[in-house]
């Protein structure tokens, strides 16, 4: 998954708020008023944004989105992701194949690219950059997007006391010629080429060294829009320009100043960073977002998107109270989502039916999950007494500070109060604290969580979150176990034609959440940005939820 | 002395590493960290190793500066902190110059001119001053000059050493409390020493009511105040925790308040130390100052 | 950290100090004259009514408040001052005004415990050490140095993170690291009392050691430990909801100032009255016992005003 920014209050951390436009009901295209209609972009400026201290940018850890947004312009990977359609289409490759059972792929790069150095962008590029993310030593969070490509576990290692990570070159990649890269992978799926979206499956030049180069670190060299005007200053700014040896369309602006501030209260700093003209782009406090919506919508200058991504609410199922489908159902028919997302959120979020979220077009199954639409206080109380929770039941609801959960985590717990009669032990903690007890054995109730989609891929969503071989370490903290699922999962993976694979990945949904109700979806994941549409135009979001710097330019 | 740094820095130590939660557990984000690279970073970091000998290499290296790695940011603990040390020991220089400025004269004033106004303004600004927490005192502030009058920025720190506007709110913010306190301190010392036997003398040899104010009085009300503020003076150097936050002011408190919420035991342990360290350096100086200022103390 | 203010020497009395009972005189007359002077302080008398009125609201919560404190009403959050809500209500759409009532629950049960620890824990402390002196006296100086120095709100969030939050651990963790203060005060307070000619004068007629220190030492010693205590309930109170604020004090869901203030602040320039109003009723609690704890502290000595 990819990582949401740092301590931001709601807006990346689950809670995001959706403004539930006239045209509503699933629809998950983007509502910008300045793309398309846009005047064509004069060439130069520059464009000022805040964000926090990432946590790297250098493409073998870059993780988060505050690192995701400078990596992305920096690096162009094999593919890329069209914003209106989020189809994947060509960035280095021009085009790529691969074989029956997608265990094998090939990349046709577009030959003659270079970095901004001048070193050429080929096969072996690719092969430097993922090998470096992937060995051992480098401790990267991110290389286990290519966990599935062959001779992973042998350079990266696996955790336990016996594994040898002794290779040093990356036995599933080659190059045949150098424009041609050929990847081999261990288990079939078909929607590798999705994965290769991720920066840490960049290209890197020779000059990068391992991963622990810090020159490289701090000021990365690639082939991307924009290159590094200097070093990262930390905590204080990161200075791009274009690059103007850019093998695609160039950007049109001269510079982007990203100035860093401190990670508290964030989002309430770059927005008032934005009204006080500091930046000419922000991301909005929950709170807040009503105001701006009215201050820059009329100007053109306000965006909404929902994106790949999900709020809900982890469910133990291994251990009572919640261990029975039926009772996971009484909760769930027992919250009142709409009235939560019109009182705390003011109308801002899109009530969830589903895992999978919308924008997600071919495998969205909305009303997947029967309790979710519309509270019944009768029928919950029916399935809790079946299901062994009777009124006075403790039940634990986790949730973690700093993202601004407070409020809805309360209204959540008053209405299973009032409309089951349980005792709800409302539990705030670390992020890491709550990972821990989520993981530990006697694990029980319901804990908030929310994921966000590293490739546009519905398995994304299914795989890590319910499938048996990520059960912890794993992210499925829930522990859900169904064989029949797995193996949905596994079919849906190995097959090439999408259509059949929606229909495997429907029924693999159907077990999960519409049968056992193994996590509780809440909302799903709307993003809002307020930009100065008075001198900028080409302003939206991209799948990575940052600003699409490459198609920004002036009025 | 010593001992108390140690000792605190024991007490922070087991109790960090006692704590629930794995601090290398989550990466950065809502993930549970990948086992391969969870189990690399733990045997870099010594986490599989006994507790007392993890605080014996702790210690090792910190004589070595170093202050091990952030679990977070990956990034030695002693870059990330230094610019938050200045950034933090720049607003404890301003608010104790506020402070000093405000306090010592605020006390004189309601002394000299005792039971007149001036006196009970003081006397009630400096009560009232002392009743407001800094969180309300700097939410206060930062309505009035930034969001109504739009006198002072609201946006985070920019401009370098001398940006006073930046730096005018979450010291004065940070100076109340204390400025308050020291006003009420020296006028409390200059009333008792104005009853003095000296002072009378004085009067008496045909001084000035402004010489003897000015020479003999100040000098001998001034040496609690001094105490006072050096003690203050080493709290704050901790990194006014508050403030930090509700000015978003990328000091060492700010920083450590990030660093607890995300289990960054490296930064807790580093800032919280270097805290008690600096009030306890900072009270020797006071002592010694002490020391010189009165001729009647002496250290033993 | 001075976020709370460090809590000094003020109120200790001065070295020549002659206490009433050297001269006999106990009881009555010596209380008599404590209140006659308390009551013609003006400010003092404010504060006194001040603090009555939020122990009475505390105490009559349950009849005062419009509304439950606890109930929800989604569709009107966030809703400004109105007739059917004096205060406005929340971010759930609770009433402010129930809420700001509850809320001297917390205030006062909190500041009064982890003081009543403070002054439990430093006095015992302080006596051993003021009295036994020698070895006993150094080495409870200096763990009190340690915990002295130790920031309040650093070590505060620590207990609390090990404990979870709650109302206990917040009435601890001020009470731990606040004993450091009435213990220092309480020993310099016997000092200076143990050498004086009244306490010879009873160890000369046979009283035994006990006796000494509970009828003669302490009652003297304790005077700046009262006044120290009165003014840090107030201390005390900032301290809790300080922890509230940084997410780190009683439970998110309870009525609690600090915790209103921190909710609040989201909505910083947009609905100020959701912080403006409990930080006023933060600094009214306080202020009402700084007020009496300087009425106190003028009343048992006037010679220090």
């Amino acid at each position: 998954m990819r990582r949401p920014p740092h301590f931001v209050r709601p807006a990346a951390v689950a809670t995001v708020l959706a403004l539930v436009l006239v045209a509503c009901g699933g629809s998950s295209g983007k509502k910008n008023s300045s793309e398309g209609t846009a005047p064509a972009a004069k060439q130069g400026g520059v464009f000022r944004l805040g964000i926090v201290e990432p946590t790297a940018i250098d493409p073998y850890n870059s993780q988060e989105s505050e690192g995701i947004l400078v990596t992305k312009q920096l690096f162009t990977g094999l593919v890329e992701i069209d914003n209106a359609t989020s189809e994947i289409k060509p960035g280095v490759a021009d085009t790529w194949d691969k074989n029956g059972d997608c265990t094998q792929w090939t990349f046709h790069l577009h030959p003659g690219t270079t970095f901004s150095n001048g070193e050429p962008v080929d096969a072996n590029a690719f092969i430097r950059g993922m090998t470096r993310a992937a060995k051992q030593q480098a401790a990267s969070d991110v290389a286990y997007h290519m966990a599935g490509i062959k001779g992973y576990a042998d350079l990266h290692g696996t955790g336990e006391a016996n594994s040898k990570a002794t290779a040093t070159t990356f036995s599933g990649l080659s190059a045949p010629d150098p424009n041609t890269l050929a990847v081999a992978l261990s288990a079939p799926d078909c929607e590798f080429d999705k994965k290769t979206l991720q920066p840490v499956m960049s290209p890197v030049p020779a000059s990068a060294g391992e991963a622990n180069n810090k020159t490289f670190n701090e000021m990365p060299i690639g082939n991307g829009p924009f290159k590094m005007k200097e070093p990262w200053h930390h905590d204080q700014s990161i200075t791009l320009v274009r690059n103007d040896s850019y093998f695609g369309p160039k950007a049109h602006l001269d510079e982007v100043d990203i100035t860093i501030q401190p990670s508290q209260d964030a989002l309430q700093a770059e927005y008032k960073g934005l009204q006080s003209g500091q930046y000419d782009y922000a991301r909005l406090p929950p709170e807040l977002i009503p105001q701006a919506k009215a201050a820059y919508e009329p100007k053109g200058g306000f965006i909404h998107k929902l994106t790949y991504g999900i709020n809900y609410l982890l469910v133990n199922v291994v251990n009572p109270p919640l261990n029975k489908a039926d009772a996971r159902k009484a909760i769930s028919l027992a919250i009142d989502r709409q009235a939560i997302i019109d009182g705390v959120f003011k109308g801002l979020q899109t009530k969830a039916t589903s895992i999978i979220p919308p924008p997600l077009k071919a495998y969205y199954s909305p009303g997947v999950c029967d309790s979710c639409d519309k509270p019944d206080v009768a029928r919950a109380k029916q399935l809790a007494a079946a299901s062994g929770l009777t009124p006075g039941t403790k039940v634990n609801l986790a949730f973690n500070t700093g993202g601004g959960h407070e409020a809805w985590v309360q209204a959540v717990q008053q209405q299973l109060q009032e409309n089951l009669g349980l005792k709800v032990n409302v539990e705030p903690m670390p992020f890491a604290q709550l990972l821990t007890q989520e993981k530990a054995d006697n694990a029980s109730g319901l804990f908030r969580a929310a994921w966000s989609a590293d490739y546009p891929s519905a398995e994304n969503f299914l795989f890590p979150l319910l499938s048996e071989q990520s059960l912890p370490p794993g992210d499925n903290r829930g522990r859900y176990v169904n064989k029949q699922f797995d193996d949905l999962l596994s079919q849906a993976r190995a097959q090439p034609d999408e259509a059949q694979r929606a229909t495997l990945i429907k029924q693999a949904e159907k077990i999960a959440i519409g049968d056992d109700l193994a996590l509780i979806p809440m909302w799903y994941r709307d993003q809002y940005r307020a930009y100065d549409a008075t001198k900028w135009t080409g302003v939206d979001l991209d799948f990575f939820e940052n600003a699409t710097l490459a198609t920004i330019g002036l009025k | 002395m010593v001992l108390v740094l140690f000792g605190a820095s024991i007490i922070l130590f087991v109790s960090l590493f006692v704590l629930p939660g794995d601090p290398i557990g989550t990466a950065g984000g809502e993930r549970a960290r990948d086992p391969a690279v969870r189990a690399v970073l733990e045997k870099r970091y010594y986490l599989d190793r006994p507790l007392p000998v993890q605080y014996v290499h702790y210690v090792e290296r910190v004589f070595r500066g170093d202050f091990g790695e952030s679990y977070r940011l990956r990034r030695p603990v002693s870059s990330i902190l230094k610019s938050r040390f200045w950034a933090t020991g720049r607003l404890a220089l301003a608010a104790i110059v506020l402070e000093i400025l405000i306090g010592v004269a605020a006390g004189m004033i309601a002394a000299v001119f005792r039971y007149s106004f001036w006196d009970v303004l003081v006397t009630l600004t400096t009560t009232l001053a002392i009743g407001v927490p800094t969180y309300v005192s700097g939410s206060i502030f930062q309505g009035i000059f930034a969001q109504k009058l739009h006198w002072l920025p609201l946006g985070t720190q920019g401009g370098g050493t001398w940006d006073i506007a930046h730096l005018i709110m979450p010291a004065l913010t940070l100076a109340s409390v204390d400025a308050a306190l020291v006003a009420r301190l020296m006028r409390g010392t200059m009333l008792e020493s104005l009853r003095a036997d000296y002072v009378r003398t004085a009067y008496a040899k045909g001084l000035s009511k402004r010489t003897v104010t000015l020479k003999h009085v100040l000098r001998n009300s001034i040496i609690p105040v001094v105490t006072y503020v050096g003690i203050a003076f080493g709290g704050l150097l901790g990194g006014a925790l508050i403030t930090e936050t509700i000015f978003n002011w990328p000091g060492i408190g700010l920083a450590l308040y990030t660093a607890i919420s995300t289990q960054d035991n490296p930064i807790i342990i580093a800032v919280v130390t270097y805290g008690v360290a600096a009030f306890v350096i900072v009270n020797l100086v006071v002592d010694l100052t002490y020391a010189y200022l009165d001729p009647r103390i002496r250290l033993e | 950290m001075t976020d709370t203010p460090p809590l000094i020497d003020e109120a200790a009395p001065p070295k020549d100090a002659v206490p009433a009972a050297a001269f006999g005189i106990r009881g009555q007359t010596q209380f008599g004259d404590i209140r006659r002077r308390f009551f013609r302080n003006k400010l003092a008398v404010i504060g006194l009514a001040m603090v009555a009125v939020v122990f009475l609201l505390a105490i009559l919560a349950p009849l005062v408040s419009p509304h439950d404190p606890q109930a929800q009403d989604l569709l009107h959050t966030t809703q400004g001052p109105s007739a059917a809500h004096w205060f406005g209500t929340d971010e759930l759409g609770r009433d402010q005004l129930s809420r700001i009532i509850y809320g001297t629950r917390i205030a006062i049960v909190v500041g009064l415990a982890s003081i009543l620890l403070a002054l439990l824990l430093g006095v015992i402390l302080g006596s051993i050490a003021g009295y036994r002196g020698g070895k006993a006296d150094s080495v409870i100086m200096r763990t009190a140095d340690a915990f002295f120095a130790f920031p309040l709100l650093i070590g505060a969030i620590l207990i609390i993170l090990v404990t979870g939050r709650g109302v206990v651990p917040v009435i601890l963790s001020i009470g731990i690291f606040t004993w450091a203060v009435p213990a220092r005060l309480l020993r310099s307070s016997i000092l200076s009392v143990r050498e004086s000619e009244y306490v010879e004068a009873a160890r000369s007629l046979g009283a035994s050691r006990w006796r000494i220190v509970t009828r003669h030492v302490l009652p003297n010693s304790l005077a700046p430990v009262l006044v120290y205590g009165m003014v840090s309930v107030g201390t005390a109170i900032v301290a809790e909801t300080a922890l509230s604020f940084l997410g780190v004090g009683v439970k998110p869901e309870v009525a609690d100032w600090g915790n209103m203030i921190s909710a609040g602040r989201n909505f910083f320039g947009f609905k100020d009255y959701l912080w403006e109003i409990p930080s006023l009723a933060v600094v009214f609690t306080v202020l009402g016992f700084v007020f009496v704890g300087d009425g106190l502290r003028d009343a048992l000595d006037p010679r220090l005003r």
